[in-house]
């Protein structure tokens, strides 16, 4: 109870003062503050519009940042959420745009996240057969990895999968088949928001109910232990990263369902790295980071309000997500810093 | 518990200055009137930064003329990715704005979208192939003055070979691109023309590389289309003796000392027209076309470099401006 009273003080005062540096900010940049602030709070929770924007952006940070953190708790440093959700997106579209079009929606659309997350955990997947056959650590590989999803997405819009004109650098437009359907008339909060929930308590059953979830942590916390108890460390690793992976394919593939429609160039506008800063704020934990998505899709959503209705300009809404991301750290002390035996060891 | 108490004195500190804040806080408070519901608002939607002294900048610059001459409550939200187009066109419809202006050929389709929904707003998007009653597609004929450009270039290389870098291969950009080709095509048939992109619009670093693979692979005319990250061009082009760059967009002459020319597109001008005839009633969505003929794109020559051309070359480029203008050339 003391430990749970601590961190809420923690939390709050750091929001606190977040709150306070951007106000500062925003004085400095000799705009009003507090319309500024008020248009932030109007663009994320002011209507049901609003509200549902909300929602909507946390669905691809909520199931990124999951991802994410499967494999941080392994110690696994995943930075490849971005291209994960790319292959992810890739994936859902090549097949929702396919000759499976003609399928009605209750099948259309599981058969394209499914291809969505099998495209993620196998990207993923990649990176862990790395360190297993030749020791590249996975925070090198994952990121080169985003670098070649994102050349790959650029080539296939060019090519292969550019729409039937061949004017845009753009795929097809999904049908509305495999259109997510939206659960609030005159909204944009589509069906994705309710997997993503869903996917909160099965990530939850996974880490803390199963074996897997089990020697995860263990393998994280000690390899050689793990090893000594008899575990499969490479095999855990593995089954880690498809899950993180998974997860964010998953994401790529609602997103485009739900949201965009149509994949384009710089289709991800950075979900894959925000979902390290979601883990980490939701400090690992499912639940913390259903709240930590939440806050920043509210962040997202309110700060294109703030620049709208207050005149408040795009990169000022950077600034405000930066602070709170830094003093929301700093109040967490480091207690996610990689041990630099596992940043070494090569197994 | 320790962290907390370190963070209080700091929480306390931005505190104090909030409320001391707050205290001058109304005077400053100018730049957000509360807006009648039936004033004349008008907003815009770029993909970059207003400030990129080209293609966006050249749209706020319209819409601060809107705010000027017809008194207008403006908005603008910039470096919008297209996953916050809807959004963004809904959020404006919504507050009852009298016309948004997205800048850009990639809004097409999210303007048809919620044109639809909200027949109340005008919507006039900068490029881009849907129109409705109330959607206008506003297209710059750029093509028109980089045709000429691409005669230019071909009259005064030395090496017989140009390059051209684009941000996206979005149609107005690989129709300007090859425009340009056929110009100077038009003059020197083994003319040697290389189009590449940087895959976006605000990547210096991307656009100075891709100059230094131009220029060493001897190309010594510089054409672009890739808005701010034209700087990364102009920076390593523009101080490389016998070497000719190209502005596109806006009067970008002064940006470097080997500007040749520039293709003029006069934005303000074309959206302030528009907005007027919001303002008055008669706005009718369509598809509008403004080139050469319409003065809206014009060739801004840059006065230092005019003798470099010989008068002979000069003059063709002068008669191919009336040829386009009068439809005889075709520059597609």
């Amino acid at each position: 109870m003391a430990e749970l009273l601590r961190q809420a003080l923690r939390i709050v005062a750091a929001l606190l003062t977040a709150f306070g540096l951007t106000f500062l900010v925003i004085l400095l940049a000799h705009q009003d503050p507090r319309t500024a602030l008020s248009a932030l709070a109007a663009g994320a929770f002011g209507s049901p519009y609003t509200l549902a924007e909300t929602l909507t952006k946390a669905v691809p940070l909520l199931l990124t940042g999951l991802g994410v953190a499967i494999a941080f708790r392994a110690r696994l440093w995943n930075i490849g959420g971005e291209g994960q959700f790319l292959v992810g997106a890739l994936a859902a579209s090549a097949l929702g745009t396919s000759g499976l079009k003609s399928l009605p929606a209750f099948a259309l659309i599981p058969v394209m996240l499914l291809a969505g997350t099998v495209a993620g955990a196998l990207w993923a997947g990649l990176a862990s057969w790395m360190r297993t056959a030749r020791g590249v650590p996975e925070v090198i590989s994952t990121i080169m990895l985003n670098f070649i999803a994102a050349q790959l997405l650029s080539y296939l819009l060019h090519g292969p999968m550019q729409e039937g004109t061949h004017a845009q650098p753009a795929s097809e437009a999904l049908p509305s088949a495999a259109t997510l359907p939206v659960l609030w008339a005159g909204t944009t909060l589509h069906g994705g928001v309710l997997i993503a929930l869903l996917f909160v308590g099965v990530v939850t059953i996974f880490l803390f109910r199963t074996r897997a979830g089990f020697a995860l942590s263990v393998v994280g916390a000690n390899p050689e232990a793990a090893r000594v108890a008899g575990m499969d460390v490479a095999r855990t690793r593995l089954t880690t990263m498809l899950w993180s992976g998974g997860l964010c394919g998953l994401a790529g593939g609602i997103e485009l369902s739900g949201v965009v429609g149509t994949l384009y160039e710089n289709y991800s506008p950075g979900y894959g790295f925000a979902a390290v800063a979601v883990a980490l704020l939701g400090r690992l934990s499912p639940w913390g980071i259903l709240a930590s998505a939440l806050f920043f899709g509210a962040l997202n959503a309110g700060s294109g309000s703030m620049e709208r209705s207050a005149g408040v300009s795009a990169s000022l809404s950077y600034v405000l997500q930066a602070i709170l991301l830094l003093v929301l750290l700093a109040s967490q002390r480091v207690r996610w810093t990689p041990r630099r035996t596992v940043m070494n060891e090569s197994t | 518990m320790k962290t907390t108490v370190r963070l209080f004195p700091c929480t306390l500190l931005t505190f104090a200055a909030v409320i001391l804040s707050g205290c001058h806080g109304d005077a400053r408070q100018v730049s957000v009137p509360a807006p009648s519901a039936n004033a004349f608002k008008v907003a815009l939607l770029t993909t970059g930064p207003v400030t990129d002294g080209g293609w966006n900048q050249s749209a706020y610059t319209g819409l601060q003329r809107i705010q000027k001459d017809l008194g207008a409550t403006v908005a603008k939200q910039e470096n919008l990715k297209p996953d916050q187009f809807e959004g963004a066109f809904r959020d404006f419809a919504q507050q009852g704005y009298s016309v948004v202006f997205a800048h850009g050929d990639e809004f097409s389709a999210a303007a048809a979208k919620i044109a639809a929904q909200y027949p109340k707003t005008d919507f006039v998007t900068t490029g881009g192939t849907h129109t409705a009653p109330n959607l206008t597609a506003l297209h710059f004929a750029t093509e028109e003055g980089t045709y000429l450009q691409g005669m230019e270039a071909a009259f005064v290389s030395k090496t017989g070979k140009g390059g051209f870098i684009g941000g996206q291969a979005l149609p107005p950009v690989t129709i300007a691109a090859n425009a340009f080709r056929k110009g100077a095509n038009a003059v020197n048939p083994k003319y040697a023309f290389q189009i590449t992109y940087i895959n976006g619009w605000s990547d210096i670093g991307a656009a100075k590389a891709q100059t230094d693979a131009l220029l060493s692979s001897g190309a010594d005319t510089i054409a672009h289309n890739c808005d701010a990250a034209a700087a990364g061009m102009f920076q390593t082009a523009g101080a490389k003796p016998g070497v000719y760059t190209f502005g596109v967009n806006a009067d970008e002459n002064a940006k470097a000392p080997n500007v040749f020319s520039s293709v003029f597109l006069d934005i303000p001008k074309a959206f302030a027209d528009v907005a007027a005839t919001v303002k008055n009633g008669t706005f009718h969505g369509q598809a509008l076309s403004l080139g050469l003929k319409e003065n809206d794109v014009r060739l801004i020559a840059n006065p230092k470099l005019v003798s470099v051309i010989t008068p002979a070359g000069k003059a063709k480029v002068e008669q191919a401006t009336q040829d386009i203008a009068s439809g005889k050339i075709s520059v597609l």
